[in-house]
């Protein structure tokens, strides 16, 4: 056709303005075909894995090919169905990021930087020159962040098991922008102190347990994120919740940083739905680092519920990604670590000086023998002592502990002596680091047999977390905290298949007190669980029980006794319904050895119910269990148990497999 | 069924009530003000800084402390460096005492970064000499510890010489 026009042309047969008509035709029909070469470019575009990650799209339950954000926020899309729409949102972002409209363009990139650049990059936008320089104008407030931000690299922080609240019992997980410094530290981890922390959180608006729990679980919260100075975080955690922190560094690009941080800046400014068990603060840590890199895993082996220890797990599953391992030690720790530094002699004196609450008990003639460097050891010693015991009166300007904390201060400044750094709290002690733990689930089977020649099979699965006996590596010591335990039986004699035990939760948090610190021990359940009676009639109960009491350690923590009072709240699931308040003692024994690759449990339980509160005839219960544990292989372990009633004992042997 | 009920419903007054007991208000700047909300919500906490009706940006600021206008005003890489030192001793009162007595810790090496020191160890001898100085009275406030140790710090013959950033 082209060789024809130019004969025609040649030919000067036809007129000029026809000329015109048909190249503006051929330009049409070019154009109209590059058009539809370039959707199909946006198309295919749109369910990359890049833009998938950017705009948090996860394909849809039970749905071939439909998509749904996990971003909530409606400002966080362009299109009014991008939510559910990753082309619709393509196309709308690919048109608006080629607005010649100066101020709302460079609004928008300065809005979505990361994916500005994306879709830059990939050749999909109309871009003019003047618009560039305009960019830079108007990205005042990001430019601000990211000077405050100033990052050379990032880690993830893990913040330890923290018993006491349940919404950390599970640890939690928060990104620290590592900032550049202007020289380098005398200690290892000096100076971190104005990093950036990126946590993602929950605003909870409700101070009703029940709505914070059903909401928790149902969405109802919006969650955010926020970047706070990390010593608010090391306060935080570190000293008012006394948990250890564990930094992982991650080794990313110089690009792959600069896209985390646009990207963060991103969602920064919006709001997801945050659920406690699936989209939580772990998970979101880790959306982020899945679209500041593209060909990181993180997510997709992830069960319904994402506990932070495992997301950790997740980062060592991609080679290469962590880069180093850093330890900051909570006050508790910090306290023992400096307690470990003393002598015995110079621990009865730390003693003795926090009794009598005089610091200047040191310049007792009968010490002037104690070299100088001692005596700051000591002083050192009884200022952690302060920060741990006291740390949150300290927070709260309490006037009566700054009083008594004041002398010590005063005391240690008149020594003009420098501390030298505690070089145990720079040590990084592998057994705590949570990726070096069992797998979160444990999957039981049991062989048993009893007294009276009945046997039968066992299978017990445990959602998570860890058993007091489980192998402690990366768990809290002298700890069980099982959550969701279903415990089917199947009798072999008869063939009776019958559900033993489900447990929504049941924790067990020995703290062995020490000379320094007296501290409760107790435990707490809540589930289903069936008894026998003297008459080895089995019952079952519904409710709740809690104990409190106390713990002491021996040979060097290898060993716990412990006694708790126990108070039990439960139904009996019977024809005659009906309340049945328990209440008795629980001794025991804990023991490990090498490291606890073998540990025992034996305990004892006398529990005295009163059927409809009736004291006349009351019920007792005596139940001993002895379990031997064998933590064979990281993940694999065998145990020996046997459950005693004083009519009946019940004998087993159990494989445990955690995954 | 309906003695379950009675069960739950005493069972959530209990704790109910339990977490009732724990409320108080938010206020004041520092810390503190961070963490009374959390404390005022034991069962609740999981962020502490949920303030959501400020930017993602302009709520990255250094504490409570640094007032938004400020922020605003000169941008949040404008806030100099006795501010940053200021948030950094809000947020550790604590530890900054302790590190005064001690003459030296993070809070120290902190400090001695951001003024760009070449000596840490000295920051810390010269601040230790000073404590009663810096810390004349039990119960002082975050702000006027850290303008006590910018005073002793821009004041030293020593220092003046070693930290470039002063």
């Amino acid at each position: 056709m082209f060789s024809q026009i130019v004969a025609l042309i040649y030919k000067k047969k036809i007129k000029s303005h026809l000329i015109l008509a048909l190249i503006a035709l051929i330009v049409l029909t070019a154009l109209n075909f590059s058009q539809h070469l370039f959707a199909f470019d946006l198309q295919q575009l749109s369910y990359s894995e890049e833009w998938m990650r950017l705009l948090h799209y996860k394909k849809k339950l039970f749905y071939q090919n439909k998509f749904e954000s996990e971003v909530d926020g409606k400002d966080f899309f362009l299109d009014s169905n991008g939510k559910f729409d990753p082309y619709l949102e393509l196309q709308a972002n690919v048109r608006n990021f080629s607005n010649s409209n100066v101020s709302v363009n460079a609004n928008l990139r300065c809005r979505f930087p990361a994916r500005y650049k994306w879709l830059k990059s990939k050749g999909v936008l109309v871009l003019r020159d003047h618009l560039n320089v305009a960019q830079d104008l108007e990205c005042e407030k990001y430019h601000a962040f990211l000077e405050r931000m100033r990052a050379e690299s990032v880690s993830v922080v893990f913040s330890s098991y923290y018993l006491n609240n349940p919404a950390s019992a599970f640890g939690h997980t928060f990104l620290r922008l590592n900032k550049r410094k202007n020289r380098q530290g005398i200690a290892s981890r000096a100076e971190e102190l104005l990093d950036y922390a990126i946590n993602f959180g929950a605003d909870i608006t409700s101070s009703n347990p029940i709505i914070y729990a059903l909401g928790g679980l149902s969405g109802y919260f919006k969650g955010t994120f926020s970047a706070i100075p990390y010593y608010y975080k090391i306060r935080e955690y570190n000293d008012y919740e006394s948990r250890d922190l564990i930094s992982y560094e991650l080794n990313l690009s110089a690009d792959e940083l600069e896209r985390l941080l646009d990207h963060i800046w991103e969602v920064g400014n919006t709001y997801l739905d945050y659920y406690f068990l699936g989209e939580n603060c772990s998970y979101h840590i880790l959306t982020l680092l899945e679209a500041a890199k593209v060909d990181l895993k993180l997510t997709q082996n992830l069960p319904f519920y994402v506990i932070p220890s495992d997301t950790i797990k997740e980062l060592f599953l991609n080679k290469g990604l962590v880069r180093s391992v850093s330890f900051r030690p909570s006050a508790y720790t910090r306290f023992y670590n400096s307690v470990a530094t003393l002598s015995d002699f110079e621990k009865s004196i730390l003693k003795e000086i926090l009794k009598s609450n005089n610091p200047y008990l040191l310049d007792k003639n009968e010490y002037t023998f104690l070299e100088q460097s001692s005596k700051v050891k000591i002083l050192d010693a009884s200022l952690d002592y302060f920060d741990f015991k006291f740390f949150k009166k300290l927070l709260k300007e309490d006037k009566e502990i700054l009083i008594l904390k004041a002398p010590y201060l005063l005391k240690r400044g008149e020594m003009a002596v420098v501390s030298p750094v505690n070089k145990i709290d720079q040590k990084i002690d592998e057994s705590k680091l949570p990726h070096n733990g069992h797998g979160s689930r444990r999957l039981g089977l049991s062989m048993g047999r009893d007294d009276k020649r009945s046997s039968f099979l066992q299978f017990e699965y445990k959602s998570a977390l860890h058993d007091i006996l489980d192998r402690v590596d990366g768990y809290p010591r002298n700890v069980s905290l099982k959550i969701g335990v279903v415990n089917f039986r199947m009798n072999l004699n008869s063939n009776n298949f019958h559900l033993n035990k489900l447990q929504l939760f049941d924790i067990l948090s020995l703290a062995p007190v020490d000379q320094f610190m007296i501290r409760p021990s107790w435990s707490a359940s809540l589930g289903y669980k069936r008894i026998v009676d003297r008459s080895s009639l089995s019952l079952s109960l519904i409710g709740m029980d809690g104990g409190m009491g106390i713990s002491f350690s021996f040979f060097s923590d290898r060993a716990v006794i412990y006694g708790l009072v126990d108070l039990d709240f439960s139904v009996l699931l019977s024809k005659q319904r009906a309340f049945m308040p328990g209440i008795g003692p629980i001794i025991g024994l804990k023991f490990d050895f090498i490291e606890g690759r073998i540990s025992a449990k034996l305990s004892h339980q006398i529990i005295r119910y009163y059927k409809n509160f009736n004291t006349t005839n009351p019920l007792n219960i005596y139940s001993s269990i002895f379990e031997l544990r064998w933590n064979l292989m990281d993940n694999f372990a065998l145990s020996a148990e046997i459950n005693s009633n004083l009519k009946n004992n019940e004998y087993l042997l159990a494989g445990f497999y955690y995954f | 069924m309906k003695i379950f009920l009675k069960f739950f419903v005493i069972l959530s007054f209990s704790i109910a009530a339990n977490s009732a007991e724990k409320q108080f208000g938010v206020g004041g700047c520092g810390l503190g003000s961070l963490m009374m909300g959390k404390d005022g919500n034991q069962v609740l906490a999981i962020t502490t800084n949920g303030t959501g009706t400020q930017t993602f940006g302009i709520s990255s600021g250094t504490s409570n402390c640094v007032p938004d206008k400020k922020i605003k005003k000169k941008g949040l890489s404008g806030v100099s460096r006795s501010e940053e030192i200021k948030g950094l001793v809000e947020g550790n009162q604590t530890a900054t005492l302790n590190d005064l007595a001690k003459g030296s810790g993070e809070i120290i090496w902190t400090i001695s970064d951001v003024y760009n020191c070449e000596d840490p160890l000295e920051l810390g001898e010269e601040l230790q000499k000073n404590y009663k100085k810096i810390v004349p009275k039990v119960d002082i406030d975050a702000t006027e510890l850290s303008s006590n140790i910018d005073k002793v710090i821009s004041k030293s013959d020593v220092l003046s010489n070693s930290c470039p950033n002063l």
